[in-house]
Parts: structure tokens; C-alpha cells; sequence
């Protein structure tokens, strides 16, 4: 009980840390909030027309935006800790690596959390949708466990390409067939939510999966953080 | 000039697996288009499955073994393991391409086209992309790139997990796995097994050839580092 106290207090610190620093700054929330907004426009640019289904393309386009914006601000936190070799300070603490792992995860999924509050009513304007409640607290349940999901395992990875030559490039090939899982769950959920007969049975069995992976991958990430980190 | 130490010339065990590979793999052909009988509704292409399905097993042995590999990287770091799950990854790919090639064409009579975006051959595609990642990696990472490709590599085997109960969690088109349900006419299923066990063999004589080949490089790059530090130009 005393180790996870200490895990979650470390956590906190180094979310908090970079809390403060994106307060400061804004930098990651307004380039991943514009690029998620400028995804979702040039996808109704190249997609929408009146006359076809348009439930179906709101939802592609949400989570592209997602993934994209993502992996965006996945590069950007990371290279935070690379500038000034702040990752080897943190690893030189006494902090548990958990604790380090736990910390950018919370600071990445808070960021993207914020950044979903700019594009999903983006996508609902451009796309002609409207959002009962019964809908709105669904889509609320998808978007925290895709999110949830596509952080763990990007975190995992982007601490990993910390070191790595030519990290730009690779973060997007190797997180983007992992979570390949995560935007089939997450566009197939927010299809069954926004169509215009809401199916609440593949709602439902799409969060599990969704819940499924997230619970897989953190217990995954979790082990692998610290040999991904150390030489 | 071949080297005459003993331990560089290639074993006679590995000679064997060679020769039996060729030997069931020819037999294995044999049998799928003389042996076993022609399948009533989908015709002569449902013969194609006597190599997709031992593919489709072999790609995930190989995805195994490189997560075994890759583990046994992290938790060491002796380069031995590191071999192994870069050979397995290799082979992975190779026998995923084989999936990815030989599905879609019996696809393309069974289901009408030649990709329906089943769950099953989705989820196959998505694990071998992750694979042919790791080996993105591998070249062009830098000095970290074994740990990272090993690290992608144990979430591609998590991955291929989902692969396999994708059938029952998400009911794709796919086929229901008749095999496991031993649903098969009797040659065909004395056919496929064979054709499991011919590429067993040659998954097993690959992996050796592959991991003497790495051994090998490892040994090259130490005697590079070795000139250097002696300061001979290469």
C-alpha cells in the first residue's frame, strides 16, 4: 500500500510539472487543439456530401483527428524531457519508474482530454449532428477509454524513441498499428451513439473491448516502461 | 575463403532440416492437389487453405518466439535473445505476407472480394504492420533500437492475442474454425496436418539459418569495432 502511495504521489508531481508548464506556455494544447480542428475541416472537405450517411464519417474523422493531434502532443511532451536531459534528472531520482510512466501518462491523456472538448463540438457543427444527453454521456464513456487507451500505450512507446535517431517519424509508425484496436473500437462505438437509431448492445460491447484493452496495455506498459527507458 | 574452424561451417543437422523441408513441402503439395479431394462448394481454390491456415499458425509461432526473444532482451540484455526475436520477426513477416496473400485470393471466390474487412484478416493485417514496424525500427532507431523493437514487439504479441478470439468476441465473415472442431473429411484433415507439420519443419530450419546469420553479423561488428579501436581503416 505504501509503494503505490508513493507511485501515485511521484505521479502527480510529474503530471503536475508538466501542468504548469503547458499553463505556462499553451504550446501543446493550442497546436494539438488547431491541427485536431484543421483535421476534422479538411475531412469534411474531402468526405462530406448531403447525401451520405453522415453519422458515419463524423465518427472516422473524430477519432483521425484523435490520432493525429496525439501524436502530436505525444512528440512534443516527450521532447520537454529530452531538452535540458530532464529525463535522466527523473530517472535519477528516487522516484519510482512507474511513478514517471503513471506521471507523462496522466499529463498526455489530461492535454488530449482538452484538446476533445475543441473537436468533438467540431465535428458535431460540421457534420450536421445533434447530441441528446442519452448520447452525450456515451460518447463521454467512448472518449475516455479510447483516449485512456491510446495514451498508454503511446506514452510507452514515446518514452521509448527518447534516445532513438530519426523519433519524428518513428513514434507515428509504431504507435499507429498498435492502436489500431482503439480507433476500430472507438469509431464503431461513436457510429452506434450518433446514428440516428442510437444500438445501445454495440455500444456497450465495444466499451468493453475498449475497457478490455485499456486493462491489457496498462499492465503491459507498466512492466515494459522501465527496460524501454534504461541502456 | 570459407573458414575452416568448426563452428563456422554449416551443421550437418541444419543440412537435414533443409532436406526435409524441401522433402514434406513437396509432399505437402502432393497431397493438397492430388490427395485430398476437391471441397464440393467452393471448388478447386478451397485448396489454397492448406497453406493459408499452416501459414497463418506458423506467423503466430514466429510472433511467439520473437516475444519470448524480445522479453528475454529486456530482462538480460544479451544480444543471444536479441538474435532470436530478430529472427523470428523476420519470419513473422514472411509467413504473414504468406496470410495476407493466399487469404484475400480465396477471399475473392468464397466472399465474392478480395478484402471484406472481416475483423480476423483486419486484425492479422494490423499484426504484421506492427512487425514489419519492429524492423523499421531496428534500422533506423540508432543505438537504442534492439530495446525498442523489442518492446514493440511483446505489444505485437499482446496484439495477436486479440487476433485470435477476434472470431467469437466480434463474429466476423471469416470462416468459423472448423479445423479445431475436427469438422474436416479425413484426407483433407491428414493433408492439413501434414502441411502443419512441413511447415513447422521449415519454420524451424529458417529460424536456425537466420539465427547463425546473426550470430555471424554480431561477430562482424565486434571485429569492426576491434579494427577501430586499433586504428586499421576499413
Amino acid at each position: 500500500m505504501n509503494e503505490v502511495a508513493t507511485i501515485l504521489k511521484g505521479a502527480f508531481a510529474i503530471a503536475q510539472k508538466d501542468w504548469q508548464t503547458e499553463f505556462r506556455s499553451k504550446e501543446i494544447l493550442l497546436t494539438m487543439g488547431f491541427f485536431g480542428l484543421l483535421i476534422v475541416l479538411i475531412s469534411a472537405f474531402a468526405f462530406y456530401r448531403g447525401d451520405l450517411p453522415a453519422y458515419a464519417l463524423a465518427a472516422g474523422s473524430l477519432w483521425v483527428a484523435i490520432a493525429y493531434s496525439g501524436t502530436l502532443g505525444l512528440g512534443r511532451a516527450f521532447e520537454r524531457e529530452r531538452e535540458g536531459d530532464c529525463i535522466r534528472a527523473l530517472l535519477l531520482s528516487p522516484m519510482p519508474r512507474q511513478a514517471i510512466f503513471l506521471g507523462k501518462l496522466l499529463g498526455i491523456v489530461s492535454f488530449m482530454f482538452v484538446v476533445e472538448l475543441v473537436v468533438v463540438p467540431a465535428v458535431v457543427i460540421f457534420f450536421n449532428q445533434s447530441l441528446e444527453f442519452t448520447q452525450l454521456w456515451r460518447l463521454g464513456v467512448i472518449m475516455g477509454l479510447g483516449t485512456f487507451g491510446y495514451g498508454v500505450v503511446g506514452t510507452a512507446l514515446a518514452a521509448s524513441l527518447l534516445r532513438a535517431r530519426t523519433r519524428d517519424v518513428l513514434l507515428a509508425i509504431v504507435i499507429y498499428p498498435v492502436i489500431v484496436p482503439v480507433i476500430m473500437g472507438g469509431v464503431k462505438a461513436t457510429t452506434a451513439i450518433l446514428q440516428p437509431e442510437m444500438s445501445v448492445s454495440d455500444f456497450e460491447l465495444w466499451a468493453r473491448i475498449l475497457f478490455t484493452f485499456d486493462v491489457v496495455f496498462i499492465v503491459v506498459s507498466f512492466w515494459i516502461f522501465e527496460p524501454l527507458l534504461i541502456d | 575463403m570459407q573458414s575452416t574452424k568448426p563452428e563456422s561451417r554449416t551443421p550437418i543437422g541444419l543440412w537435414l532440416c533443409v532436406a526435409l523441408s524441401i522433402g514434406m513441402l513437396g509432399r505437402g503439395f502432393w497431397m493438397a492437389f492430388y490427395y485430398a479431394p476437391t471441397e464440393k462448394v467452393m471448388g478447386f481454390v478451397q485448396k489454397i487453405f492448406y497453406f493459408h491456415v499452416p501459414a497463418a499458425w506458423i506467423m503466430f509461432l514466429a510472433t511467439f518466439v520473437c516475444a519470448v526473444g524480445s522479453i528475454g532482451y529486456l530482462i538480460t540484455r544479451k544480444d543471444k535473445w536479441d538474435v532470436i526475436g530478430d529472427a523470428a520477426v523476420e519470419l513473422a513477416v514472411l509467413f504473414g505476407a504468406m496470410v495476407l496473400i493466399t487469404g484475400p485470393l480465396w477471399g475473392r471466390k468464397a466472399w465474392g472480394a478480395y478484402w471484406v474487412w472481416d475483423v480476423r484478416l483486419t486484425s492479422s493485417l494490423v499484426l504484421v504492420l506492427t512487425l514489419v514496424a519492429c524492423k523499421i525500427v531496428r534500422g533506423y532507431a540508432g543505438p537504442s533500437s534492439k530495446q525498442i523493437a523489442s518492446g514493440l514487439a511483446v505489444f505485437a504479441v499482446v496484439n495477436s492475442v486479440f487476433v485470435y478470439y477476434s472470431v467469437d468476441i466480434w463474429k466476423g465473415t471469416h470462416p468459423p474454425k472448423i479445423v479445431a472442431k475436427g469438422d474436416l473429411a479425413p484426407q483433407m484433415s491428414e493433408t492439413l496436418w501434414f502441411c502443419v507439420a512441413a511447415f513447422i519443419v521449415l519454420f524451424v530450419t529458417l529460424m536456425w539459418s537466420r539465427i547463425r546469420l546473426g550470430h555471424r553479423r554480431g561477430e562482424l561488428d565486434s571485429l569492426y569495432h576491434h579494427a577501430a579501436e586499433l586504428g586499421v581503416e576499413s
